[in-house]
C-alpha cells in the first residue's frame, strides 16, 4: 500500500475556489491513482493538516456507469463512513474489479474494491462536506498529456 | 452558448432572454452594484441552465443574494408545472433539505443581557451540540422516534414536552409537510438522524442572540413582538446529515431517471425526473419527511435555547415572553397556487436560498400572521445586522411568493480564510461588543463578515423591488458556530 507521501509524488491535488463551497483537482497517472488522490484531498479538506491514526482497514465498493460517476461513488462512501460512522481516512488503494456488463445492451459498469485503512477523528474537523456533488464533475483521460494524463474535478457542497 | 446576453429591465430588474435552450426568460433581481458581484461568478449561467428544465413555467429566477451554486444557484426560484411535464430536481433544493431560519423574540432588553451574555453564550455553547457531524451522546433517538419526526415534524417535539402547540401556529404550514413518506427515506439516512436532532451543525449555521436596533415599521413590528431594544435569537439549521443523505441517494437515483425520460441537462447536478413519475414521488415523500425532520431540529434547538435563558435569567421562558415569531425554510421544493400566464396553476416552485414571501390574505398562511403577510427572515453575517421582513403582492406576482435568504457570499471560503490568518477574530469581535463560541475557529475564520455582501444593500433592493417589505434590523449580541 502506497503511504500519502509516495501518492503525493505521484499525483498533483489542488484546492479550488468555489464561492460557497470547496472542490479539488487532480492529475494522475491513472484512474486508480486519480480516485486515491482525489480521497486523500477530500480528507484534507475535512481534517486540514490532522492526520488519522491507522488503526483500522475497512474494505468499501463502488460503480460507476463511467470514470466521473466512478469517481464520485468512491468519494460519497467514503464520505459516508467519515460523517455516519466516523471513520476518518488515511489511506486509500483502489483496486479495479472486472467490468460488468448491463444485460439487454445495457451500459457497462466500472467497478473497483477500495482498501482504506484510517481511525477516529484526531481532531475537530475544519469543516463538513454536506456532499459530493455532480456539478462540473470530471474524471476523465486528456491527450497529450505526459506522466499524468488522467485528470479529475469534484466540487463538495459545504 | 459562451456569452449570455442580458438586459436591464429597470434599476432593480435584469432579463435574461430566451437563448439557446431555454424554455423560459431569467429575471435577476439586482442593482447596478449586486449585478457586479452577481456577474463575476457563474450565476447568471445558472440561471439560464434551470430555464431549460422541462415544464418550467413563468421565469427562472435569481435573488438579490445569488451566488454561484452547484447546479442551481443559491438564491435560485423557479417552478414547474406537473401538467406540462415539470419536473423535481433534487439539486434545486440542495442537500440540505428545509435549511431555515427562526426566530425568538423575548421581553428582555439589550441592557438586561449585554452583562450576562459571556455567561448565556457559554451555557448555549455547552447545551446545544455545534460543530461537524455533532450529535448528542444522550439524546438518541430510536428508529421508530426518527420515523415519527419524519411523519409529523414539529408536533412530534411539543408533543415530547419540547415546545408549547403554541408554536405549531408560527411555523410554516405547522412544522410538517404534509405527503411526507419516511419509507422513502434510506436506512443510512435515518440512521444519519438518530443523534443530531437538536443539533446546530457547521458552514454558515448558527444561533444567534441579538437585538431589535432599528424599527421600520412599528405596527407590523409590535405584531411581531419586536419592540426596539428587546432581545431575540435566531436559530439557522436544516436537517442535518439525514437530509444530505437523501438529497445524495436521490442524486443517484435522478441520473438514472434523466436517462429513462430523456432529459437532456446543461449541468448534471440538474438532475431531475418528471413530478409525475414514480421517481419524482419518490423524491417529493423524502424530501417531505426530511424538512419534517429540519422543523424539529430547530423546534428541539428552540427548546433548549428558552431552558438556557431561563435558568441564566432566572425565570420561565414564558415569563421571559420567548414565543416564537416564526419559522421559515429556505430550501425546498412545494407545490403552490400562482397565476401563470393570465390562468391560476398549481405548481412545484423550488427556492434553493429563497425564502417564501406570501403576501397578507394568502390562504397558506396560519391565523396568527394572515392578515399581516409572511414574516421573513434575511440573516446578514455575523458581525454587521440581519433583517426581519413581511411578505409582499409583489413577490407573489413576479418571484413566485419568494424573496431572498442573506447576504450572499462574496469570497471564497480559502479566500476568506486567508484574509483571517493572523487574527484574533474572538478578540475582534469582542471588541465590536459580540461573543463568538464554535467548536472550531476554523468555521469561524470562513464566515468572517468580509465574506459576505452587505445584506442591508440586498434587503435594499429586495424593499425596492418590492418583493419584500422591511419590518426590523437585528444586531448581533453573540454568536453559536459549528
Amino acid at each position: 500500500m502506497k503511504s500519502d507521501r509516495s501518492l503525493e509524488a505521484l499525483v498533483e491535488v489542488r484546492f479550488m475556489d468555489h464561492t460557497a463551497d470547496v472542490g479539488v483537482e487532480v492529475e494522475a497517472p491513472s484512474l486508480e491513482l486519480l480516485i486515491e488522490g482525489a480521497a486523500m484531498g477530500m480528507t484534507r479538506l475535512i481534517l486540514g493538516d490532522d492526520r488519522p491514526r491507522e488503526e483500522e482497514e475497512r474494505t468499501i465498493r463502488a460503480e460507476g456507469t463511467d470514470p466521473a460517476l466512478l469517481l464520485r461513488n468512491v468519494l460519497r462512501e467514503l464520505l459516508f463512513l467519515h460523517e455516519a460512522r466516523g471513520f476518518a481516512l488515511a489511506l486509500c488503494r483502489v483496486e479495479f474489479l472486472a467490468p460488468e456488463e448491463m444485460p439487454a445492451g445495457g451500459e457497462s459498469v466500472l467497478r473497483v474494491r477500495c482498501r482504506v485503512t484510517g481511525g477516529r477523528d484526531p481532531g475537530p474537523p475544519d469543516r463538513e462536506l454536506k456532499g459530493v456533488t455532480l456539478h462540473g464533475l470530471i474524471a476523465e483521460r486528456r491527450e497529450g498529456k505526459e506522466g499524468r494524463p488522467w485528470f479529475g474535478r469534484v466540487i463538495f457542497d459545504v | 452558448m459562451n456569452q449570455l446576453e442580458v438586459e436591464r429591465i429597470d434599476d432593480y430588474r435584469w432579463r435574461i432572454p430566451r437563448q439557446g435552450r431555454m424554455r423560459v426568460e431569467g429575471l435577476i433581481v439586482a442593482d447596478d452594484r449586486l449585478m457586479e458581484d452577481i456577474r463575476g461568478d457563474e450565476s447568471v449561467r445558472q440561471v439560464a441552465n434551470v430555464a431549460e428544465l422541462p415544464g418550467i413555467v413563468g421565469r427562472s429566477i435569481g435573488m438579490p443574494d445569488i451566488h454561484w451554486g452547484y447546479g442551481f444557484a443559491i438564491g435560485g426560484v423557479a417552478a414547474f408545472d406537473p401538467e406540462e411535464g415539470g419536473v423535481i430536481s433534487p439539486g434545486g433544493v440542495g442537500y440540505d433539505i428545509n435549511c431555515g431560519v427562526r426566530l425568538l423574540r423575548s421581553r428582555l432588553s439589550v441592557k438586561d443581557v449585554r452583562p450576562r451574555i459571556g455567561s448565556l453564550m457559554d451555557s448555549l455553547y455547552a447545551t446545544i451540540p455545534a460543530g461537524v457531524g455533532k450529535g448528542y451522546r444522550k439524546f438518541v433517538l430510536s428508529r421508530s422516534q426518527v420515523r415519527d419526526i419524519l411523519e409529523r415534524g414539529a408536533a412530534w417535539a411539543v408533543d415530547e414536552g419540547f415546545g408549547s402547540p403554541e408554536d405549531l401556529e408560527h411555523i410554516e404550514d405547522r412544522g410538517a409537510l404534509p405527503g411526507a413518506d419516511p419509507d422513502r427515506v434510506s436506512a443510512r439516512a435515518q440512521e444519519r438522524g438518530r443523534d443530531q436532532v437538536g443539533t446546530v451543525g457547521s458552514g454558515n449555521h448558527f444561533v444567534e442572540v441579538g437585538w431589535v436596533d432599528e424599527v421600520y415599521d412599528s405596527v407590523a413590528a409590535s405584531r411581531l413582538g419586536l419592540e426596539e431594544g428587546t432581545v431575540t435569537v435566531f436559530i439557522h439549521s436544516g436537517s442535518r446529515g439525514l437530509g444530505y443523505q437523501v438529497c445524495d441517494d436521490f442524486l443517484e437515483l435522478m441520473l438514472k431517471a434523466v436517462k429513462r425520460y430523456g432529459i437532456e441537462l446543461p449541468d448534471r447536478q440538474l438532475v431531475c425526473a418528471p413530478l409525475k413519475s414514480p421517481e419524482g414521488e419518490a423524491y417529493l415523500g423524502a424530501m417531505r419527511a426530511a424538512a419534517n425532520y429540519a422543523f424539529t431540529n430547530r423546534q428541539l434547538m428552540a427548546h433548549r435555547v428558552r431552558e438556557v435563558f431561563s435558568e441564566i435569567f432566572d425565570e420561565e421562558s414564558s415569563g421571559l415572553g420567548m414565543g416564537l415569531v416564526y419559522d421559515v425554510a429556505h430550501n425546498i421544493a412545494k407545490f403552490e397556487r400562482h397565476e401563470v400566464d393570465g390562468e391560476e396553476r398549481v405548481v412545484c416552485v423550488h427556492r434553493k436560498g429563497a425564502t417564501r414571501a406570501f403576501p397578507p390574505g394568502h390562504p397558506d398562511l396560519g391565523p396568527a400572521y394572515r392578515d399581516l403577510g409572511q414574516p421573513v427572515f434575511i440573516p446578514g453575517d455575523m458581525g454587521r445586522y440581519s433583517y426581519v421582513l413581511l411578505g409582499t403582492d409583489g413577490a407573489y406576482r413576479e418571484t413566485f411568493g419568494s424573496t431572498c435568504h442573506g447576504a450572499g457570499r462574496k469570497m471564497s471560503r480559502r479566500k476568506a480564510k486567508r484574509s483571517s490568518r493572523g487574527r484574533d477574530l474572538r478578540t475582534e469581535f469582542g471588541g465590536k461588543g459580540i461573543e463568538i463560541r464554535a467548536s472550531s475557529f476554523a468555521t469561524v475564520a470562513e464566515e468572517v463578515p468580509e465574506a459576505y455582501k452587505d445584506v442591508a444593500d440586498v434587503v435594499g433592493v429586495v424593499d425596492a423591488a418590492g418583493i419584500g417589505r422591511k419590518v426590523v434590523r437585528l444586531r448581533p449580541l453573540g454568536v453559536l458556530k459549528g
